[in-house]
């Protein structure tokens, strides 16, 4: 009943914030980026967006330029003010400054170590992910409440934790004689491990919401299993796939604990940006940190910002379809 | 889509192999070896005075950072749900921002803001120090843990509505009483949520921590640099894993909180 | 007696109240009646304090309160979807108010069960909202806007979201709770039948203005106009004018028919009309007429006529109005 009228009440939410993805199940990531999307507002309350209501003093505040203004001054003194600075950092010599400390050798080399890894990780993620998200969904055996609850536990895991814990059987002494340790695998592996959680928790909301009815008319249209999974089931999970592959190469890209130690720190081949970044802090370059951070965090928004623009049109397109 | 037999049988020993070798192994060998050597090896490990003053630290650092977050996280979820504000939707991304940066940038962004070199440098020379010191990893463990409680209390404020607040105060509650009585009652799953979650965080954290502490250890490690610092700089690795363990067994304790409370919130 | 001058409040482009001025007599029960976006509830809002005017002032009980937060007018309010306190028993939601007040615990406790009988709640103190149907909600939401001794009752919508039948029942009782209590009560509402049923006084709006105020007779027989006769009931369009369907007379002879009008004054004449259905509905018939024009009307007659008329569709019948129920000062622009 309640649900009912609350439901009545609601409309749509005209400011709909970062809501591209697919709505999330019980996950969320502690650590980093993480899968969300039915948090997004809902809808006005009673009032209805275009009222404007009154309360008592104490909530009132908050809508009053008081309280927003300590709200906002808050966020610009933790978030902005530091990143504002990073950015005046990074340009202190100019552009051409910044083009150098980007462009130098190792730097270039570290970023383009940091992106190749993370795609191949994205990608791997891409199909397993799914796989997983799908035997979690349509399959039924032993346990599997347990294995579903086990998928959260890299967003649990401090990601220093998460590199001991593959270290130790990945690392020197291996007991199963795999030494990842100091090779692009190892940080492959620490990075599939981290993000693990994201393409599995967009996919499998979507996957247990998807009409069945549909694949089974498929069939009995004459179509093999293979088909119907290409044809129809595929596309249906294909803009949640992208999201969550999407979310964990940006976890990735920026990705510092879980690599610090598997990885091995080798210029040119194992060390990530977020090592180099460190590396020049340490040697006293903040400018070639800035610089370098600068771009990471381009690298970061415009993947989230190609996010936004593909799933905003595949949901446009699926309203026009409906 | 009906899946025959064999292909049904041979993607799920691919999906739990998978699974078996990414999580369950290196988890279950790192188990093993910690406590392989006895439970009084791994006490004796994780109670050095070092892993002590590590866990204080971290404790200390979360004392700070919960309260901070959830006064200024509910602040933010109300301006931003019940406010009517030109700009609502800037600070709607300023508060995804964090998700979406380094740990390492996180870092190296407060030492340009409050380093001896920074704009706001001269606090640092006048002996107030931020970067090395617990303010600059309470900063930045702030910074990381920011989204949480706001992401967490918005959507439930935008499904309680107004309406129970609003008879509150038609029957002669004043604005705080409103806040006290009803609004924090309502939303207290979501905002538990959120601190289990800013919780795990700031125990974990260790990128953007990592850039602003000196690492003394007894002075200024955190849990996680205990970590880091006993596998690379006292090549102790037991010491590594032990703590680890300390850790992991943390995070299972909030990922089992995370599952309850889930329910609770979709119980309500 | 609440007070209300020259009310106005726009949303953006939209006017909700457009100078609205209306005084509720102490002790009555007034409903605000009109369709949806007329501006009712905005009335009642801002009568409680939970919207701001534009302009205009509100007093209750001699006292102006236009610039009174809604916890210090002395109301209390209900509202059409419950506003229960989710995670309060019974007990806790009826008491609150009290709470605030900060009232010895024993006067709490003896007022919330008083008050737990009279809307028929007793035993289930320790239940929780959820725990309720939606009739037990709203009454646990009437005795907990009760429990404050409000000097007004407002009440929004507050049947609306309930089904026909409880809906019926808890008007009648709301009723018979005004006899008891006495407090001042304004109840807003879009359903007519609803607000003839429980209200001494009806006060009823469209586009943001009071187009009349009476008691429910005098708005029923003589509406100011086209809007206010329209929606307090059903009307046929009778050779250009408006009528209640119960007010049509039906005669198979022409003469006698003119004979009978000739004594109504200002009647809209005879018309002779085609039956296209008979429809009996209980203790009255439905006729559907179509007139020589072709506009379509329909009488409602008692069976007896019925049955003496002998009625067969498709046959020729002349109708005329009887009774003043037409509008007082007829409009044209207002016509529906």
């Amino acid at each position: 009943m309640t649900s009912d009228t609350d439901q009545q009440r609601r409309g749509p939410h005209p400011e709909t914030d970062a809501a591209p993805l697919p709505p999330r199940s019980g996950a969320t990531a502690p650590d980093g980026i993480r899968p969300r999307g039915d948090d997004a507002p809902h809808g006005a309350g009673s009032g209805g967006a275009a009222r404007r209501t009154r309360h008592g003093k104490g909530l009132r505040g908050l809508r009053r330029p008081l309280g927003i203004g300590i709200v906002t001054l808050w966020l610009s003194v933790i978030v902005l003010l530091p990143l504002a600075a990073l950015t005046v950092a990074a340009f202190d010599e100019g552009l051409a400054g910044f083009w150098e400390a980007v462009t130098a050798p190792a730097a270039l080399a570290s970023l383009w170590v940091t992106v190749l890894v993370s795609a191949v990780v994205a990608l791997i993620n891409a199909v397993l992910g799914t796989l997983v998200a799908w035997v979690l969904v349509r399959d039924e055996f032993r346990g599997k409440r347990f294995v579903n609850a086990v998928i959260d536990l890299p967003f649990a895991l401090p990601t220093i934790v998460a590199s001991i814990v593959l270290l130790s059987l990945y690392g020197p002494n291996s007991p199963i004689g795999v030494e990842l340790n100091a090779t692009r695998w190892g940080l492959v592996v620490a990075l599939l491990f981290v993000t693990l959680p994201f393409v599995v928790r967009s996919v499998q909301p979507v996957l247990i919401e998807a009409d069945r009815e549909v694949e089974e008319a498929a069939a009995s249209l004459g179509a093999t299993t293979w088909t119907t999974f290409r044809r129809i089931v595929l596309p249906t999970l294909a803009p949640a796939i992208l999201s969550g592959t999407g979310l964990a190469f940006a976890r990735a890209i920026g990705e510092y604990g879980s690599v610090v130690l598997i990885g091995g720190n080798i210029p040119r081949e194992t060390q990530v940006a977020s090592q180099y970044i460190q590396q020049q802090i340490e040697i006293d370059r903040p400018l070639n940190a800035a610089a370098v951070s600068v771009a990471l965090l381009a690298i970061a928004f415009v993947t989230l910002l190609l996010l936004r623009v593909v799933s905003s049109r595949s949901q446009r397109r699926e309203e026009r379809d409906a | 889509m009906r899946v025959s037999r064999g292909t049904r049988l041979s993607l799920r020993v691919v999906a739990l192999g998978y699974l078996f070798v990414l999580l369950a192994v290196p988890i279950g060998v790192i188990l093993w070896r910690t406590f392989e050597p006895g439970l009084s090896e791994f006490i004796a490990s994780i109670s050095t005075p070092a892993a002590r003053s590590a866990l204080n630290l971290s404790l200390l650092i979360v004392a700070i950072t919960v309260p901070v977050n959830v006064v200024f996280g509910v602040a933010t979820a109300l301006a931003l749900v019940r406010g009517r504000f030109r700009g609502r939707g800037l600070l709607q991304a300023v508060v995804d921002l964090p998700f979406a940066v380094s740990p390492i940038v996180v870092g190296v962004s407060l030492i340009m803001l409050w380093g001896a070199g920074g704009w706001f440098g001269a606090l640092d020379r006048a002996g107030f120090q931020v970067i090395f010191g617990i303010p600059g990893m309470v900063l930045a463990t702030i910074f990381v843990t920011l989204p949480f409680v706001v992401r967490e209390v918005e959507p439930v404020l935008h499904e309680i509505g107004q309406e129970q607040e609003q008879a509150a105060s038609t029957l002669g509650a004043n604005g705080w009483q409103t806040f006290w009585r009803i609004t924090l009652p309502a939303i207290r799953w979501g905002l538990t949520y959120g601190v289990v979650l800013t919780v795990a965080r700031a125990l974990g954290e260790f990128g953007a921590v990592i850039m602003v502490s000196s690492g003394f250890p007894g002075v200024s490690q955190t849990l996680t640099l205990l970590v880091h610092s006993r596998y690379i700089d006292d090549h102790n690795t037991y010491g590594a894993y032990a703590a680890a363990t300390l850790l992991m067994g943390i995070a299972l304790v909030v990922l089992l909180l995370m599952t309850l409370l889930d329910r609770k919130r979709s119980d309500r | 007696m609440i007070t209300v001058t020259s009310a106005r409040k726009d949303y953006g482009s939209f006017t909700a109240l457009d100078d609205v001025s209306l005084d509720i007599p102490s002790g009555s029960l007034t409903a605000l009646l009109g369709p949806s976006g007329s501006g009712k509830s905005t009335l009642l809002r801002a009568i409680a304090g939970l919207e701001e005017l534009d302009s205009g002032t509100v007093t209750i009980e001699g006292r102006d309160v236009t610039d009174e937060p809604p916890q210090r007018r002395g109301i209390g309010f209900v509202f059409q979807h419950y506003a229960a306190f989710k995670h309060m028993t019974v007990r806790d939601n009826v008491a609150f108010g009290l709470t605030i007040r900060k009232r010895p615990k024993a006067e709490t406790a003896k007022k919330v069960d008083e008050l737990l009988e009279i809307v028929g709640l007793d035993g289930f103190q320790h239940r929780y909202p959820a725990q309720l149907s939606g009739g037990q909600r709203q009454r646990m939401a009437l005795a907990r806007a009760l429990a404050v001794d409000p000097q007004v009752l407002l009440l929004d919508e507050p049947f609306g979201a309930l089904d026909a039948k409880v809906r019926t029942d808890l008007r009648q009782w709301l009723r018979r709770l005004h006899d008891e209590v006495h407090v001042t009560t304004v109840l807003v509402t879009h359903d007519q039948e609803e607000a003839l049923d429980v209200a001494d006084r009806i006060a009823v709006l469209n586009k943001g203005r009071i187009e009349q105020v009476g008691d429910p007779v005098t708005l029923y027989e003589r509406p100011a106009n086209d809007f206010v006769m329209g929606f307090l009931g059903s009307v046929a369009h009778l050779g250009g004018q408006l009528v209640r369907p119960h007010d049509i007379a039906l005669e198979r002879d022409r003469a006698t028919a003119l004979a009978l009008d000739a004594k109504v004054p200002d009647s809209p004449g005879v018309i002779d009309a085609v039956v296209e259905r008979v429809v009996p509905l209980g203790f009255e018939v439905r006729v559907d007429l179509r007139a020589d024009s072709g506009e379509r009307f329909a009488a409602q007659i008692t069976r007896r006529d019925a049955a003496e008329l002998q009625l067969r569709e498709g046959e020729t019948i002349h109708a005329r109005a009887v009774g003043r129920s037409s509008v007082v000062d007829h409009d044209p622009a207002l016509a529906i």
